[in-house]
C-alpha cells in the first residue's frame, strides 16, 4: 500500500508570482500539500512568458483563485495552515500586524521578500541577479578584467523557494507539536544567496583574505573547467590520491610523488597545465571522464541542456517527466525527492481563477 | 542563531564535507538536537583544509574553516561503525533518534551494512536521508561527485560564461552540495510529518545531479522550445527581464558595477528618463530593450557615477538594482549588518569568528546563540552516558577497544 503523502491535509495558500514563491508552492504540492494560489486579476505575469511553459511547471498541482480584495485574501489565509506570502513587503508587514492582533489564528506565515521584513533595505526591490550581486556571488564569477557573471538560470529565486518551503515545514511541525498562534518565517532572497557562500566568506574571516574572481580555483588545482576534443570537462582534483592518479593518467607519474608540487599545485598551475591541457584537448569528454572515474579522479562532462535531457543515467532513473505545455508536451524535471510519501503525479497548472471557491470547491 | 521550532527532534549525521553536514546543520539551526558521528580513522574531511590563519597548528583537525561553518550547533561523538561493537552503539543511538542524514557513496553505505533492508527491519521508525552524488541506481551510481563536476552533469556549467567566448566559466560555488543539503533538510521535515500521521519511517534518496537539475527547469524548457541549446549568454535573461545585467560604474575595480533587472514598462520608462534617454522609451520588445545600443546608453550614464549613488537613484525609482559587492563588502553591507546575518561564534581553542546564519528569522519566537562545531569526540561521554545510559566502565572499554576516541587516528 503506498504511503499517504507527507503533507496530506495541509492547506497551503500561495500569494506569489514569478519564481521563488511559486517554486516553494510546487515543492509543498509535490509533498502532498493542498495548494491554492492567489493571483492578481491579470494573472501571474509568468503566464505570459514563453507561452506559459515555466508557469506550467512551477504551478502544476495547484488551484488558482483571484480574491476580490484584501479582506477576501485574509479570509483565505485564516483557512490555511501555511501561507507562502511574497506580496510587496509593506502589504506583508501590514497583514502580519493584523494577524497578530487576532486571537485564535493558527498559521505559519512565510514572508518571502527581497531583503527581509526589517532593516534599511527592506523596502527596496531585488531580483535574482541583484541578490547575487549584493550577496557577493557575482563578484567571484568570471574574469577579473571583465564584468562579473551571474551563475546560470534563476538559481537565487529557486534557493529562496527551497528555504521558504523548509521554513514553512519547520513551522508546521512546531504548530502540530502545540505551538500557539501565528509563526512568522521571514525569508529573504538576499539571505538565501548568502547561505550558500562557501570558501569566500571563510577565507575572509579565517584568513583575512578578500578574494577576487578568477578562472582558476582559489585553493586547489586543477579544479575548474577545461577544453577537450569535443567540448569541455570539469576536474575537481582535491586529495593527494586524486592528484597522484591524475598524474598517472596524463603520463607524469613522478609529479604524483613530488611533495613540492603536491602541496603547491596552485603555484605550479602553469607547469601542470603545459601537460594537462594538451592531454585533455586530444580526447573526447566521454573518454576522459571514464578514465578519470575508473581511478577515482572526480571529473565530469560539461553537458548541454539536451545532453542532460538525453542522459543515459537520468533515463535509467526515470528522472524527467512529460508535461503539457501550450501546443504540445515538454520534458521537465521530476521530483528529485525519492520517498514513499511523495504525491502522485501533479495535475496540470490551473487556468486563471479556475477555483474561485479555493478549498471549498472540492468539499462541496 | 538557533531557533526552537524543532525542539524534541533528534538527528544523527554520518556525513562528510558539505552536503550531509550542511543539511544536518540547517536542522540544528532550526532547533533539533543533531549528533554528528565521526570515526577515529574517518574524521570529517573538511577538518583539514582552509586552516585558521593558514596554519594547521598542533591540532589541525580543529582548524578547518568548512568544518566550523557546516557543523556548528551540533554535538559530536566518535564511533567506529566498522566494528561490531561500534555498529551496535551506533544502532542504539539511532534507536533514540528520529532522523539519520548521510552523504556516503552507495559502496561505503553497503560496506557498513546500512542497507534499506537493515533500516526497514531494525529501525522502522527512522527517517533516513541519503544523498549520494548520482543516486543508488543507473550507470553513474559509483561515480565520484565532487564540487564543480555535478554542475556539468546537471547542465548548469553549459550556460554560465561570457557570450563572446563560447566557453563555460566556473561558477562561484559548487552548487551540487548546498542544493542537495537543502533538499535533505526539506525531506527530513517531510519524513517526520509523514511519520506523525501514522506512517513508518522512510528511506529518502536524493541524487545531487537530480536535485541541481530540478532548479534549472528554464534551461531544459528553452532547449525544447527554441530547438537549440542555451549557450553562455553573459548576464542576459532570455525570458523575463530586459535589460538585465551588470553595468560599469565610476572607477576601474572588479566591483565597480551594478546589477540591474527591468521587468515592467514603468521601470523601463523610469530608467530611460534617469539615464537621460527618454527617446528610448518607445522600445517595447524584450529584444530591443536587451540590445547593445540600450546597454551602451545605460553604461554611458552609470560609468560616470559612483556605484552606490547609482543604486540609490535607481532604487528610488523602483528599479531592482544592487552593487556588485566583494565578500568583505557584503559582510559589512548595511542590510546584512542590520539583519545580523553574520553572527559571531565563540570557540574554546581560538578567537570568536562570525558565520552566516540560516536565511530565516522567526520574529516573536525564542532563539539561542550559536554553539561552536564540536571538538573531535567532545560529547562522547555525554552521548554514551547521558543518552545511551552507559556506565563509565563501558565507556572506558570503548576507548580501550578503539571504538571511540578523543583525537583522530592519523596513522
Amino acid at each position: 500500500m503506498p504511503a499517504k503523502p507527507a503533507l496530506q491535509g495541509v492547506r497551503v495558500l500561495e500569494s506569489a508570482t514569478h519564481l521563488a514563491g511559486p517554486f516553494a508552492g510546487r515543492l509543498l504540492a509535490s509533498l502532498g500539500g493542498d495548494v491554492v494560489k492567489t493571483e492578481p486579476p491579470a494573472g501571474d505575469p509568468l503566464r505570459r512568458v514563453a507561452d506559459g511553459a515555466l508557469f506550467s511547471y512551477l504551478n502544476a498541482g495547484k488551484r488558482s483563485t483571484v480574491p476580490g480584495d484584501d479582506v477576501a485574501h485574509l479570509a483565505l489565509a485564516r483557512d490555511a495552515t501555511i501561507w507562502l506570502d511574497a506580496r510587496p513587503v509593506d502589504v506583508v508587514r501590514a497583514t502580519r500586524e493584523e494577524l497578530e492582533a487576532e486571537d485564535g489564528v493558527n498559521l505559519v506565515h512565510v514572508a518571502i521578500t527581497p531583503f527581509g521584513l526589517t532593516g534599511p533595505w527592506a523596502d527596496r526591490e531585488a531580483t535574482g541577479i541583484v541578490a547575487s550581486a549584493v550577496g557577493g556571488f557575482m563578484y567571484l564569477c568570471g574574469d577579473p578584467e571583465r564584468e562579473p557573471l551571474r551563475n546560470g538560470g534563476y538559481l537565487p529565486e529557486f534557493q529562496a523557494g527551497l528555504f521558504a518551503a523548509i521554513g514553512g515545514l519547520a513551522g508546521l511541525l512546531a504548530k502540530e507539536a502545540g505551538r500557539a498562534g501565528v509563526i512568522t518565517v521571514d525569508v529573504s532572497l538576499l539571505e538565501a544567496v548568502i547561505a550558500y557562500q562557501e570558501r569566500a566568506d571563510l577565507a575572509l574571516f579565517h584568513q583575512g583574505r578578500d578574494w577576487v574572481r578568477s578562472r582558476r580555483h582559489e585553493v586547489a588545482h586543477p579544479f575548474t573547467i577545461f577544453e577537450c576534443a569535443d567540448g569541455f570537462v570539469s576536474l575537481a582534483v582535491g586529495s593527494p590520491r586524486h592528484w597522484a592518479n591524475l598524474c598517472m593518467l596524463m603520463g607524469k607519474p613522478e609529479w604524483g610523488e613530488d611533495q613540492e608540487i603536491l602541496m603547491n599545485r596552485l603555484a605550479y598551475a602553469d607547469t601542470i597545465d603545459e601537460v594537462l591541457v594538451p592531454w585533455l584537448k586530444a580526447q573526447p569528454a566521454a573518454d576522459i571522464v571514464r578514465q578519470c572515474q575508473e581511478v577515482f579522479v572526480p571529473c565530469g562532462p560539461v553537458m548541454s541542456a539536451s545532453d542532460v535531457l538525453a542522459d543515459a543515467h537520468l533515463r535509467a532513473r526515470g528522472f524527467f517527466t512529460e508535461m503539457a505545455i501550450p501546443g504540445g508536451t515538454a520534458k521537465v524535471p521530476g521530483s528529485p525527492v525519492r520517498a514513499p510519501w511523495i504525491a502522485e503525479e501533479l495535475a496540470p497548472a490551473p487556468a486563471l481563477n479556475a477555483h474561485p471557491g479555493a478549498w471549498q470547491a472540492v468539499e462541496a | 542563531m538557533r531557533a526552537n521550532l524543532l525542539e524534541g527532534v533528534r538527528v544523527v549525521e554520518l556525513g562528510s564535507a558539505w552536503a550531509g553536514p550542511f543539511g544536518a546543520r540547517l536542522l540544528a539551526d532550526l532547533g533539533a538536537d543533531v549528533i554528528k558521528v565521526e570515526a577515529p580513522r574517518r574524521p570529517d574531511l573538511v577538518r583539514f583544509s582552509v586552516y585558521l590563519d593558514e596554519d594547521p597548528g598542533e591540532i589541525p583537525w580543529e582548524r578547518g574553516a568548512h568544518y566550523q561553518k557546516f557543523s556548528r550547533n551540533k554535538r559530536g561523538c566518535v564511533i567506529d561503525i566498522g566494528t561490531e561493537r561500534g555498529f551496535d552503539v551506533f544502532t542504539r543511538l539511532l534507536d533514540e533518534s528520529d532522523i539519520l542524514i548521510e552523504n556516503n557513496t552507495p559502496r561505503v553505505r553497503k560496506q557498513f551494512g546500512l542497507t534499506d533492508e537493515f533500516f526497514a527491519e531494525r529501525l522502522p521508525h527512522l527517517v533516513v536521508i541519503s544523498m549520494p552524488g548520482f543516486g543508488n541506481s543507473g550507470p553513474y551510481r559509483d561515480y565520484l561527485a565532487y564540487g564543480i563536476t555535478i554542475e556539468g552533469f546537471a547542465g548548469l556549467s553549459s550556460e554560465t560564461g561570457y557570450a563572446d567566448e563560447g566557453r563555460p566559466a566556473r561558477s562561484t560555488i559548487p552548487y551540487g552540495d548546498p542544493v542537495a543539503a537543502s533538499y535533505g533538510t526539506l525531506s527530513a521535515l517531510a519524513g517526520l510529518r509523514a511519520r506523525r500521521q501514522g506512517e513508518a519511517g522512510s528511506v529518502v534518496e536524493l541524487s545531487q545531479q537530480e536535485t541541481l537539475a530540478s532548479l534549472l527547469p528554464d534551461l531544459f524548457l528553452r532547449a525544447q522550445l527554441d530547438g537549440s541549446d542555451p549557450a553562455p549568454a553573459g548576464n542576459d535573461d532570455p525570458w523575463i527581464f530586459a535589460p538585465h545585467g551588470t553595468f560599469r560604474t565610476r572607477g576601474g575595480g572588479p566591483g565597480d558595477y551594478v546589477a540591474l533587472a527591468v521587468e515592467t514598462d514603468a521601470q523601463w520608462n523610469a530608467l530611460c528618463e534617469l539615464v537621460g534617454r527618454p527617446d528610448l522609451q518607445p522600445l517595447n520588445s524584450h529584444e530591443e530593450r536587451d540590445g547593445a545600443s540600450v546597454r551602451q546608453a545605460i553604461e554611458a550614464w552609470t560609468s560616470e557615477r559612483e556605484r552606490d549613488r547609482v543604486v540609490d537613484t535607481l532604487q528610488e525609482a523602483g528599479i531592482p538594482v544592487g552593487p556588485v559587492l566583494s565578500p568583505k563588502e557584503m559582510s559589512e553591507q548595511e542590510q546584512v549588518v542590520a539583519r545580523g546575518v553574520y553572527e559571531p561564534v565563540e570557540h574554546p581553542l581560538y578567537r570568536t569568528i562570525p558565520y552566516a546564519r540560516a536565511p530565516f528569522l522567526f520574529p516573536g519566537q525564542e532563539t539561542r546563540g550559536d554553539l561552536h562545531a564540536p571538538l573531535f569526540g567532545e560529547h562522547n561521554r555525554e552521548v554514551f552516558g547521558g543518552l545511551l545510559g552507559m556506565g563509565d566502565a563501558e565507556i572506558n572499554e570503548l576507548y580501550e577497544l578503539g571504538v571511540t576516541a578523543d583525537r583522530p587516528d592519523m596513522a
